[in-house]
């Protein structure tokens, strides 16, 4: 009778050890491509069209549908092929309410017969006229770029801040470019096929069916989440909402350009501290982390916080006051762990807690365009 | 009867255990979505068909 319960009970434990390997290797390991909504939000202020398809890097295979940023109605859903609408920048720079003054004033009265969205004429200071590199600095006519390491008691953390007159040089790659569950590539790879000045990991959307991927205009998935979500718009604003709150209807009109589902937001919608978060107390605990920060259009700042080795990490409530006395706008936690890597000219220059993961995705900073 | 009785009950345990690590699993990390996916969804009807088969086995063997 005992022998016969403990036969049962291995028997039991062995088949229950093979139905969970095999659904690890069907939920998270097999590679499988995921069925894209392919709605390709147009670049209000670009007439070439250049950001979502012709540069090559992102092109979504069954990218099929076109809607335009800064149509009131949105009602490019429905609408198959082209028809695209190209000539919309003027009347779109303010389609979310903030970029459509700011463009004549720090133009200086007249708009300039050039395209671009607003920022293109902000932090002019800031730019080289010819490509020059540091370092620990990179600066051409769209990039400004200054990576420093500091460090916060036994937090070591890595900080890039930049300045974008193009706000298509702020792109995300896909693991071996495809979208998908299970498609995994180094940070580091996924830079150098990439020609990326500095990257980080991303959301890694490919765990979960669940949240809203954007990714270098084109929106992928839009499902129902909990968490927040954190969207790059064309004219270089950024906001952190609730999942709940997020609409495709609004990501098109306002010209979403990005949006990442991890969270949480790191900031209030004030700019001020958070100190308390939704989450279980393992998440907020000191943690190695990746993190996002807006300052303003044209201004913003990646963070990568070692943990889990020499330096301890960094819990939920602290990252939210470092990117306070940053003086960042908003700020957005991306997936951390394992995943906190930082490549800058081609280089992992942060210490990744177990060596590092592969991730499904990155963001980086890359030029669009030619330069001497 | 008493070979489906014995599946049923194999079934049970096993499919029970498994949701039991999902449960662990997705305290830790809930953006893994362990517990609703559509393969954890399956296997959540299949440990209720399961449940059913085997009361009503039970009872059979009852009367």
């Amino acid at each position: 009778m005992g022998h016969r319960i403990i036969r049962n009970i291995l028997i039991d434990l062995v088949c229950t050890g093979l139905a969970l390997t095999v659904f690890a290797l069907f939920h998270h390991v097999l590679p499988r491509r995921q069925q894209s909504l392919g709605i390709v939000i147009s670049n209000p202020y670009r007439t070439d069209d250049t950001d979502n398809g012709g540069s090559g890097r992102v092109l979504p295979e069954d990218a099929m549908l076109i809607a335009s940023a800064g149509m009131s109605d949105a009602p490019a859903l429905s609408a198959k092929g082209g028809g695209q609408s190209n000539g919309s920048r003027g009347n779109s720079i303010g389609s979310n309410g903030k970029g459509g003054s700011s463009l004549t004033e720090e133009s200086g009265g007249a708009v300039p017969e050039t395209e671009g969205t607003p920022i293109c004429y902000k932090f002019a200071e800031k730019y080289a006229e010819a490509v020059a590199v540091t370092e620990n600095s990179y600066s051409s006519p769209d990039i400004s770029i200054t990576v420093t390491e500091e460090t916060l008691g036994r937090i070591t953390y890595y900080l890039a801040d930049i300045y974008l007159r193009d706000i298509t040089c702020f792109r995300s790659a896909l693991a071996r470019n495809t979208y998908g569950s299970g498609f995994r590539d180094s940070i580091a790879d996924m830079a150098m096929l990439n020609n990326a000045l500095v990257a980080v990991n991303g959301d890694y959307y490919g765990n979960t069916n669940e949240g809203v991927v954007i990714r270098n205009g084109v929106i992928y998935r839009a499902n129902p989440t909990d968490c927040d979500v954190c969207v790059l718009y064309y004219d270089g604003t950024m906001r952190v909402m609730p999942g709940t709150s997020f609409s495709v209807e609004d990501a098109i009109r306002d010209g979403a350009w990005q949006a990442w589902t991890f969270g949480p937001a790191l900031l209030d919608t004030d700019g001020s501290v958070l100190t308390a978060f939704a989450s279980s107390s393992r998440i907020i605990s000191a943690n190695p982390r990746t993190a996002i920060g807006y300052y303003e259009p044209g201004h913003y700042c990646l963070v990568v916080v070692d943990g889990r080795g020499e330096s301890a990490g960094i819990t939920l409530p602290a990252l939210s006051r470092l990117f306070h006395d940053l003086g960042c706008a908003a700020a957005y936690n991306l997936d951390g762990g394992n995943s906190s890597v930082m490549v800058w000219q081609s280089e992992v220059i942060n210490v990744p807690s177990g060596g590092g993961r592969e991730s499904s995705d990155a963001l980086l900073i890359t030029e669009v365009n030619d330069h001497e | 009867m008493n070979k489906a009785r014995v599946f049923s009950s194999h079934l049970t345990v096993i499919l029970s255990l498994v949701f039991t690590v999902f449960l662990i699993l997705d305290r830790f990390n809930p953006l893994m979505n362990f517990v609703d996916n559509s393969i954890s969804r399956w296997l959540l009807g299949a440990l209720c068909l399961s449940g059913i088969a085997q009361s009503i086995l039970h009872w059979k063997e009852g009367e």
